[in-house]
């Protein structure tokens, strides 16, 4: 179908492959039949008086001791035998992050388009616009799982580690990286602000490591969503640290309509997401220029007008 | 459980879409291999892509139906949901709205669907139209964003009147206690939706076939009044011969067709105007393969409260 926006639709089916063989199956093409799939199977155990609360009581303690087991167990029950086992599921997603990026999936309705890109493997930075606490939970969710396993989202110290629910999430669920947000004013002298956002820059490097990925948001803070914040340096600094990383853009659209700053109830809206051309540094380009450039690139995958 | 399959007119009407489906398919195959380079390949493929969609949204129906009231009553909940989720993502609204937004996704849908389970009709009748639009307008203001408070005000009245309330009065026909007509409700449910999604399928072919008088260009060129007549009264003749499912005679399942299929037309007018004015040619265009719910059931908003309130009033005693 064209769009009347020009772009030429693209959809990238990231379920897994039992709701893929079903939708091949003709059961249903995306999300609303699934729904309905779901719910009439609701409705069925409903109607045959099957047993749903000890059904999924059962579920949930399951996957309670599958988080326990998984993510919290001692080193030290690990065996020899088990040790691979343990390590290969602690590198794996956590279950809650799943669960988080299935629900942000549902309540957003996202449809994803990679207009400039494919999804790959390797390494890259992937930054957008932000505009609500959906923004990474969404972007994650829209790579396929392998990706999702090695791509790690760059987190506020201040405010995610400020009650133990925020740090749990980003520590242990998404494995977060934790920054410091240093503003220029605060620090004593320029030196001292030099160095805070060198030893930043290297956090970064650090944690992408040889096989990582980020999801980076350069505003550094969340706007109102009506257009696109000037960038912070840092993402100019961590591409000339790591130039063999490519800087992929995205734009989330009506995610600040969903959840906007300072609710914490969502509104289930609809939304886009864009992938955009993989960006690089040009030689001899200078800080301001290519932040602009970047932006730009970021503002420019938007698809529904101011709406 | 499962009493629908027992009800042999029910099967027959459920075995006439059957067969009118495996028709449209053939005719879709023979036109698609027909025409392999032409200029008509778009609205071939288009057609074709209907026909698709038709068997899935079919199945879907069938399966709710067999399920039973609750079956209906959460298939409607959730094209309620997904209705007004591509109405309210494409409608302007402030970030003052938030709130009021959540309650009317959250609280007062499944409330409506909730009173219309538990068949206490005069609460589900005034529920949205007074309670909720009573409750709107301040929770936006209690916001204090004053900029175009009454145009916000008004568009989510509006949205959740067409979205929740009149398509409520679909699955609220199974609860009706017509004397003589007791447990083959889900045959009425059906007949609207056939004869008013008929009318929708025949006033395009024809608009398609013979079309050239345009109604109303401004708002959609679709819409011509061969298609209008050829549609309506196809439509009508398809709901008359219907009768027999009903609780009508074949005269009185004329009358009900008819006002179906009119008030189908002016559900799609209307639609049309609001696509119009947001500046879209459809609700799932925007959208590419989320979209489209509300371009499918318009006709049906509008026709079923009216067929509802008909039937409650005539045959109920």
């Amino acid at each position: 179908m064209p769009s009347i926006y020009g772009l030429k639709p693209k959809f990238q089916d990231l379920r897994r492959p039992v709701t893929h063989a079903l939708a091949n199956a003709g059961v249903g093409p995306r999300g609303k039949s699934d729904l309905a799939f779901v719910s009439g199977a609701f409705g069925l155990l409903l109607r045959l008086n099957l047993p749903i609360v000890p059904v999924v009581r059962y579920v949930l303690w399951f996957m309670v001791g599958l988080v326990f087991l998984t993510h919290h167990a001692p080193r030290a029950w690990c065996t020899r035998r088990t040790s691979r086992v343990c390590r290969s599921m602690s590198n794996s997603i956590h279950p809650i992050a799943s669960l988080l990026a299935a629900v942000a999936r549902g309540i957003s309705g996202v449809q994803v388009q990679w207009a400039g890109c494919e999804p790959d493997e390797r390494q890259r930075i992937y930054f957008a616009n932000h505009s609500s606490h959906l923004d990474f939970v969404v972007l994650w969710s829209a790579l396929p799982s392998e990706i999702r396993a090695k791509t790690r989202p760059i987190a506020a110290k201040d405010y995610w580690e400020a009650t133990p629910v925020r740090r749990y999430l980003t520590q242990n669920v998404f494995h977060a990286v934790f920054l410091e947000r240093v503003s220029p004013n605060k620090a004593k002298s320029s030196e001292e602000s030099h160095f805070i956002g060198r030893h930043l820059i290297e956090e970064m490097a650090h944690a992408l490591g040889a096989e990582n990925s980020l999801i980076l948001f350069p505003e550094g803070t969340r706007g109102t969503g009506e257009k696109v914040g000037p960038f912070r340096s840092g993402l100019y600094h961590l591409a000339l640290r790591r130039p063999d990383v490519e800087l992929v853009p995205a734009y989330l659209e009506n995610l600040n309509r969903i959840l906007p700053k300072g609710e914490f109830l969502p509104v289930p809206m609809l939304s886009l997401l864009t992938f955009g051309k993989p960006l690089q540094i040009e030689p001899e380009e200078d800080k301001d220029t290519f932040l602009e450039r970047a932006r730009e690139s970021v503002s420019s995958l938007r698809r529904i007008g101011s709406a | 459980m499962l009493e629908a399959i027992h009800d042999a007119k029910l099967v027959w009407l459920y075995g006439g879409v059957l067969f009118l489906l495996l028709i449209s398919t053939l005719i879709g195959r023979i036109l698609k291999s027909r025409h392999r380079a032409d200029a008509s390949r778009t609205t071939i493929d288009n057609l074709n892509a209907r026909i698709r969609a038709w068997w899935k949204m079919s199945a879907i129906f069938a399966a709710a139906v067999v399920i039973g009231h609750v079956g209906s009553l959460i298939l409607f909940g959730i094209i309620s949901f997904l209705a007004m989720r591509e109405y309210m993502t494409l409608v302007p609204t402030r970030r003052g709205d938030h709130r009021t937004l959540f309650w009317s996704f959250f609280v007062i849908m499944p409330l409506q669907y909730y009173l219309v389970g538990m068949q206490w009709y005069i609460l589900f009748a005034i529920m949205i139209p007074v309670l909720a639009c009573i409750f709107i307008p301040p929770s936006i203001a209690i916001a204090g964003d004053t900029e175009h408070f009454l145009e916000r005000a008004s568009k989510i009245q509006f949205g959740i009147m067409v979205c929740v309330y009149s398509l409520s009065h679909a699955p609220a026909l199974l609860l009706l206690k017509i004397p003589g007509f007791e447990g083959h409700d889900a045959r009425l449910l059906l007949y609207l939706v056939i004869v008013d999604q008929m009318s929708d399928v025949l006033q395009y072919v024809w608009g398609k076939l013979i079309g050239k008088h345009k109604i109303a260009w401004r708002v959609s060129p679709n819409k011509t009044w061969e298609g209008f007549v050829g549609g309506v009264v196809s439509a009508t003749a398809l709901g008359t011969a219907l009768w027999w499912v009903t609780p009508f005679t074949p005269l009185q399942s004329a009358g009900m067709s008819l006002m179906i299929c009119i008030l189908g037309f002016n559900g799609g007018l209307v639609m049309s105007a609001i696509k119009r004015d947001i500046g879209i040619k459809d609700f799932g265009v925007v959208i590419e393969g989320r979209g489209g719910i509300l371009d499918r059931i318009d006709s049906l908003c509008f026709a079923a409260p009216i067929f509802f309130h008909l039937v409650r009033y005539y045959f109920v005693p």
